[in-house]
């Protein structure tokens, strides 16, 4: 009876704890930049022209880290022409920012799916994306007018998060 | 004579285990920027590999996490700070210590309080085990002399 009791006492937590721990998909990660400031960075677009975060201080900005080697990026990217259409009028910017990738490459990706027209940013040493704390493309960031992040998606953006989070970042005062 | 030899067997055991922390538990004086690089390295956890840290991983992006920690060690800043810095982009996840705050603090304790545990567990059985054998055996031996004695005696 006591021994019962006992086996009980030392089982029952340690059951919930591996079920707590092994029900939890390890690599879903809540990126601690989660309404914090973004990380401000100054990087060069592939025409060479030289882009800021501050610079764009005021309007909602969606941060798309892609790769032209990247499958999903693919799918994502005609999401991402859409959303650029829909809202080019309340002043959204789309910026994407180069990941593990040649200038030739990403030119050619563009070329052949559609350039939509905002700025694409070389980041050499994936410095800005390790400051994003970004692990694998895509992975794409919904920053406000203040330049707060507000919300964070790992693998391709869908149509649904797009038409959710870019009216969320539309509705903060700059 | 006996009881000196266990004594003699755990002094030696423990000096053993002294001498390798010594030998093996600190790094011993990381001296180049490529050994302070893979000391800070070696306790950041790959973000895109199983189980593997950033230190022996060839994936791009750790490649890329080596040559920062370079270029900020290089440029005098601590490998505290830089460790400080990943965490604060990647999570706590990025390091492959649990933290040394909040529920961390079970994974730092659990394994010397499970020793302890361990340990005071065998004491205590060793303890039953010895008491017993004393209390059991005159009256073992008693009877067993007995029986001997009874035997020789039916011949």
């Amino acid at each position: 009876m006591k021994r019962a009791l006992w086996s009980l006492i030392i089982a029952v937590p340690l059951v919930a704890l591996l079920a707590a721990g092994f029900g939890r998909d390890p690599s879903a990660i809540v990126s601690p930049l989660l309404n914090k400031q973004a990380p401000e960075f100054t990087l060069r677009s592939l025409d060479n022209k030289p882009v800021s975060l501050a610079s764009l201080r005021g309007r909602p900005v969606v941060l798309n880290f892609w790769a032209s080697w990247c499958l999903s990026c693919k799918d994502e990217h005609a999401y991402l022409l859409d959303a650029s259409r829909a809202y080019a009028a309340d002043g959204v910017t789309i910026v994407g920012v180069l990941y593990q990738d040649t200038p030739a490459d990403a030119r050619a990706f563009l070329n052949q799916y559609g350039s939509g027209g905002w700025p694409q940013l070389r980041d050499p040493g994936q410095r800005t994306a390790i400051d994003y704390g970004v692990v694998k493309v895509p992975e794409t960031y919904f920053i406000d007018r203040r330049g707060v992040i507000r919300y964070k998606t790992v693998g391709p953006v869908t149509p649904d998060v797009l038409a959710q989070q870019i009216p969320r970042l539309l509705r903060t005062a700059a | 004579m006996r009881r000196w030899l266990g004594w003699i067997a755990i002094a030696w055991l423990l000096m053993l285990c002294a001498v390798a922390l010594i030998a093996y538990g600190t790094p011993a004086g990381a001296s180049s920027l490529d050994d302070r690089t893979r000391a800070v390295a070696l306790q950041l956890r790959c973000p895109v590999c199983q189980g593997e840290s950033v230190a022996d991983s060839p994936a791009d992006i750790a490649k890329a996490m080596r040559t920062l920690i370079r270029e900020q060690l290089a440029a005098g800043r601590s490998p505290d700070s830089i460790k400080a810095y990943l965490v604060s982009r990647y999570g706590n996840w990025i390091s492959l210590a649990p933290p040394t705050s909040g529920i961390g603090v079970v994974a730092w304790l659990a394994p010397p309080l499970l020793v302890l545990g361990g340990l005071g567990l065998l004491l205590t059985l060793i303890a039953g085990w010895r008491a017993r054998g004393m209390a059991s055996e005159p009256g073992i031996r008693a009877a067993y002399i007995e029986r001997v004695r009874a035997e020789l005696n039916a011949d």
